[in-house]
């Protein structure tokens, strides 16, 4: 490998991307310091291996599945305990409040953690990242409708653990 | 159109996946039907408040930094491929290359090897000892007077691995004895500074003198003791 010309392209990759790997980073793991840890491994394999990027076009969706990986790896061994099922997830009131109440961080973190890694990702890419389902289907190598499907479920138990209690609580207030 | 197709549709409407007919339909129904259109506005407003929740994260200082000097760390080159190389010669059982880098237990096969070297004293037995026992293939300077031979292996020179021949000679005109190395680099790996290429150049310190030979496919560099370098050569016969 080359060094000098890789050096060059691989930092302004790091200029225009760090700030959204590690924000993705911080949505899949839930703590800072892992994500810190997952967005620089995430670059040096990416350097590693720059030679695999064809288009640099793509160079956002190739860094966001390297970290997707370096995630999966560390995962493997770990429990993912706190995962529950989908199913299980509360009624949702047809009408939510209006104007909605904005969503906190802390209660998002909480609940996404919850939700199991092959709906969390598809969820976090499509609302924060703006892959189209087809981007995520490519990335995540499912067909589309299973793209769509999980991100459907995952939204359901969002809203049901987001908004229910919200939802409640201003019911309660009315009364 | 039913309101469970609308409700299926809305779906792949936010995938993009809609050509312009079935978004006219599904718009259509939506004007008509206040259950979906409600069902619609609620989708939306939620996804627009994850929109703006999922991206609010905080991103340490300095994180671009120390990104960036991870990056610098990973391109060092790292010292343990040559390491598993040396170890790798040590379980080949050549520990002659350890001998010189750190203190190592004394092996008296290779005691013995070197002095099987020393006594291969013609020109071709030295190029097949380098080529078998060295991997190396030299060119030895059949100049010299091999009956002189006193020892050759392969040293460091400039990081690279280089055979050297000892020549020792009793010196039989003024008396003293005197010493030549002759150094054998392959012009694959070396090459001179442009105006001794193709030459044969001699300079002298107080003590020694440097001779430069360019033979083309390999360079002889040539230190000796003594006023030349006539005791150490053949004689014509
Ligand atoms: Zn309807």
């Amino acid at each position: 490998m080359r060094w000098p010309g890789t050096k060059r392209k691989v930092e302004a990759l790091v200029q225009a991307h760090y700030a959204a790997l590690y924000r993705f980073a911080f949505r899949l793991s839930g703590t800072a310091s892992e994500a810190e840890d997952l967005t620089q491994e995430a670059f040096c394999q990416a350097q590693a291996k720059f030679g695999q990027l064809r288009d640099v076009h793509k160079a956002r969706g190739w860094l966001f599945t390297i970290l997707r990986n370096v995630y999966l790896h560390k995962l493997r061994d770990r429990k993912t305990a706190n995962a529950v099922a989908l199913d299980e997830v509360g009624d949702i009131p047809d009408r939510l409040p209006d104007p909605l109440p904005d969503i906190e961080p802390q209660r998002l973190q909480i609940a996404l953690s919850e939700i199991p890694e092959a709906f969390r990702t598809p969820l976090i890419l499509f609302y924060f990242e703006d892959f189209s389902y087809r981007d995520i289907a490519e990335q995540l190598e499912v067909p589309l409708g299973t793209v769509m499907s999980r991100l459907a479920r995952a939204k359901a138990f969002l809203k049901a653990r987001l908004l229910v209690p919200v939802a409640a609580d201003a019911a309660r207030g009315e009364a | 159109m039913d309101c469970t197709t609308v409700r299926t549709l809305l779906g792949f409407a936010r995938a993009g996946e809609l050509d312009d007919a079935e978004r006219g339909a599904l718009q259509q129904h939506l004007d008509a039907c206040a259950d979906c259109a409600a069902h619609s506005l609620n989708e939306q407003r939620f996804d627009d408040a994850l929109a703006a929740a999922m991206p609010r994260v905080p991103v340490p200082s300095g994180l671009k930094s120390r990104v960036l000097i991870a990056l610098a760390q990973a391109r060092r080159p790292r010292p343990w491929p040559w390491l598993a190389a040396a170890s790798l010669l040590l379980a080949a059982g050549i520990g002659w290359y350890i001998w010189q880098l750190s203190t190592t237990e004394v092996d008296v096969e290779v005691l013995i090897s070197k002095v099987d070297g020393g006594t291969a004293a013609t020109p071709d037995a030295v190029e097949s000892w380098f080529s078998e026992q060295r991997n190396i293939s030299m060119q030895a300077p059949r100049e010299f007077n091999f009956e002189l031979l006193e020892s050759y292996d392969d040293v460091d020179f400039q990081g690279r691995r280089v055979p050297r021949l000892t020549f020792f000679s009793r010196g039989d005109r003024d008396n003293r004895a005197s010493l030549a190395h002759v150094y054998v680099l392959s012009s694959s790996h070396f090459h001179l500074p442009g105006p001794l290429q193709g030459q044969h150049y001699r300079l002298s310190t107080a003590t020694h003198h440097i001779e430069i030979r360019d033979l083309g496919e390999f360079i002889y560099l040539i230190i000796h003791t003594g006023s030349s370098l006539e005791p150490f050569l053949r004689r014509a016969a």
